[in-house]
């Protein structure tokens, strides 16, 4: 006889978990009891973060990077609804979580018990599944089938809701499971068709200007080589969306940076004259394309790459060729095909617009100093030379993560993690916690807002505690910069609620955490700091302080069109 | 008036979890439901679900994405239904006396479906 919350414990070994995320309460109390003997015997790591929406962020970050799920934990009530942020952060960017929670036990279900909350009517409509447990012999079934339909089509979270009288309840005949089994689940299938496939050559070859548009499906299918290949076989240039940023390595020369809202301008303006796009593993988000009508003006041929057919059945355009199906396969096809024709792409006309496209808009980014102290593109600059190329970033959102999108040279895939659906504040520092544990050995950097760390930055205890040495860079505008910019160019200037009247030393508040803290003044001092703790291996934070009135440019007019994209700041000055 | 859209959902019950997530489907692409009626159809937890929903411009969104709601088996555009007034068969009359509208079942026409099973068209 073992207790339901053994067969918890024991279900996430079989899955292969080597680390949870969580925070304990009365409800998984009892999941923690049986993982003292796991944790003892270093079988699974568990990680105290300090809030459970840290845990889920973490979980998160931590599926990213492997790929896998990342599992977390919470207590019922105030502990599982923590968890709500991170979750739908995970599930707006397709990331597998697994999510543990204890619940009230089944008697009180419902009235109002203490730390109830309603999980399946929550959770139902922030995660890809939520199952509450009816049986205590469930447990070895579900914990496989959470797992499945986390990792397997569109990848998401998953909860499951234990009442805390199953954990507790002793089973006796357990089964475990072998496979899972899921009534009206089925992972999209890879319908990939050689005449959809030829069709797409056709259009690609033929076209005089095509482009690719690299999403993160590219990212999560582990494609990225196949995508350079398809690229360079084509002499077609490659934009990516934000997250897609992920799945390209910069110092590949075709590759023109982020299209969108907050794009790089020759990006958007290559795919304004592009006549042949090539969408791959994206679901043209609002951020991607604020307006269809930029995609499907002038006659423009459109081919798709997406794991879920709904994506692009879901489209307001015509698709001149949908291939529904895994991108790696998908891409594979396309480049089995190519190399069994004969073609010849010079496409100088084209290499030779982009290259033009990339050197006038240089101009406007790379704007030396001015009074207005160390420029966002050049502290990048700075850190990026002297981080190693497989170094992991994460980011927050706001300006700094707008700076990263246009100007932070992703070297290998998998290493830029941000939260590009949801645009959750407070990612950055739990996501590379979750990195770091992934990926001891690479060197983690959360580049973060002043705004976004505060958000939660409590978990710096974590990395002290867990020996995860983990670089926070804070872009220090005392502001929330990027609503500050939107009123300022949007809002007449009305500049409301955003500036940080007090804000922290950032130096000790590094320290009270047993961290180091710098605080940078130059280039020079940044790049010193961020080698100095990488060498020492122990959390640092460097403030780097940052002008309130910069801009995060180019940007678009809410709503706006790409071809609307404005470039520099007409009212220099806060 | 605008025109109305009856569709099937045929899907696997585990609790009644089941039925909000097919409701806020349409919810959530801000189309109203005019009417809907479901039932256990076996013990197994096959559940078929019929609903009336207003037309809109998100209609087709809502059926992709209710094809791939974990545990939706299929979702079926009812394109021709024939209607049956319980009223006229002396069903319900109770509440009918009391009432000017009719009480309407909705039986779909073979052959005049459309079906979708995660995002796929299905037979
Ligand atoms: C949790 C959350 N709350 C509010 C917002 C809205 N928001 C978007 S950007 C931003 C400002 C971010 O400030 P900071 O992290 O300091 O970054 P900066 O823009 O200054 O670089 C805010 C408040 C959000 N995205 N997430």
């Amino acid at each position: 006889m073992v207790t339901g919350a053994k067969l918890v414990v024991e279900a996430l070994k079989r899955e292969g978990v080597k680390v949870i995320f969580g925070i304990p309460g009365l409800s998984n109390m009892a999941i923690y009891d049986e993982l003292y003997d796991y944790i003892s015997n270093e079988e699974i790591r568990h990680i105290l973060m300090r809030h459970e929406q840290g845990a889920a962020h973490a979980a998160d970050g931590y599926a990213r990077i492997t790929g896998r799920p990342g599992v977390c934990t919470a207590t019922s009530g105030p502990g599982t609804m923590n968890l709500v942020t991170g979750l739908i952060t995970a599930y707006w960017d397709n990331s597998p979580v697994v999510a543990i929670t204890g619940q009230v036990p089944r008697a009180v279900i419902g009235r109002k018990a203490f730390q109830e909350a309603d999980v399946l009517g929550v959770m139902q409509h922030i995660a890809k599944y939520v199952v509450q447990l009816k049986d205590a012999k469930e447990i070895p079934l579900w914990i496989k089938n959470a797992f499945y339909i986390a990792s397997t089509g569109k990848p998401g979270p998953v909860v499951v809701d234990i009442p805390r009288d199953l954990l507790m309840a002793e089973v006796d005949d357990i089964v475990w499971a072998d496979e899972p089994l899921i009534d009206g689940y089925k992972p999209f299938k890879d319908n990939i068709r050689d005449e959809d496939i030829d069709k797409a050559i056709d259009i690609l070859v033929n076209a005089e200007r095509p482009l690719i548009l690299a999403g993160s499906g590219v990212m999560w299918s582990g494609a990225s080589e196949e995508l350079i290949k398809l690229s360079e076989l084509l002499l077609c240039p490659i934009v990516s969306t934000l997250l897609g940023k992920a799945a390209v390595p910069h110092d590949y020369p075709l590759y023109l940076g982020v299209v969108g809202y907050y794009g790089r301008a020759e990006a958007n303006m290559a795919l304004l004259e592009s006549d042949a796009i090539l969408v791959v593993g994206a679901r043209l988000s609002d951020r991607t394309i604020p307006t269809f009508k930029d995609l499907q003006e002038g006659g423009r041929r459109i081919i798709i790459i997406n794991i879920d057919p709904t994506d692009i059945k879901k489209l307001p355009i015509d698709v001149d060729v949908k291939i529904c199906g895994d991108v790696k396969v998908a891409l594979r096809a396309l480049l089995n095909r190519i190399l069994n024709i004969s073609h010849n792409s010079s496409r100088y006309n084209w290499i030779s617009r982009i290259k033009e496209l990339k050197e006038f808009y240089a101009k406007y980014y790379y704007v030396e100093d001015d009074e207005f102290g160390l420029k966002p593109w050049k502290v990048l600059k700075t850190i990026r030379e002297v981080l190693p190329p497989d170094a992991i970033v994460t980011t927050g959102v706001g300006q700094h993560q707008m700076w990263i999108a246009n100007f932070w040279d992703v070297l290998q895939p998998r290493t830029l993690l941000t939260s590009g659906g949801m645009g959750t504040m407070g990612f950055g520092l739990p996501a590379a916690i979750g990195a770091k544990v992934a990926r001891p050995d690479k060197v983690v950097v959360d580049l973060d807002g002043d705004g976004s760390f505060l958000m939660t930055m409590n978990n710096l205890a974590v990395t002290i505690e867990e020996n995860l040495p983990i670089l926070v860079v804070i872009f220090d505008n005392r502001s929330l910069g990027l609503v500050r910019q939107v009123q300022r160019m949007f809002f007449r200037g009305r500049v409301v609620g955003v500036d940080f009247g007090s804000s922290p030393d950032y130096v000790k508040l590094a320290e009270s955490f047993g961290a180091i803290g710098y605080d940078v003044g130059s280039y020079e001092d940044l790049k010193t700091a961020v080698r100095r703790s990488i060498n020492d291996a122990i959390t640092s934070v460097i403030r780097v302080p940052t002008y309130r009135g910069e801009l995060a440019l180019p940007t678009l007019p809410p709503g706006g069109s790409l071809k609307e994209v404005i470039l520099y700041d007409v009212r220099k000055g806060s | 008036m605008t025109s109305e859209r009856v569709v099937r959902v045929v899907c696997h019950y585990r609790d009644a979890s089941l039925l909000e997530r097919v409701i806020a489907t349409f919810r959530k692409l801000l189309i109203d439901i005019n009417w809907i009626y479901g039932r256990l159809v076996n013990d197994a937890g096959l559940y078929e679900v019929y609903l009336g929903v207003k037309d809109h411009h998100n209609f087709l969104a809502a059926v992709l994405d209710l094809s791939k709601i974990v545990n939706v088996i299929r979702v079926e555009i009812l394109n021709n239904v024939d209607l049956i007034d319980l009223r006229d068969k002396g069903i319900f009359n109770d509440l009918m006396h009391t009432r000017s509208e009719t009480f309407i079942v909705y039986i779909p026409q073979i052959g005049s479906t459309k079906c979708y099973s995660w995002g796929e068209e299905c037979g």
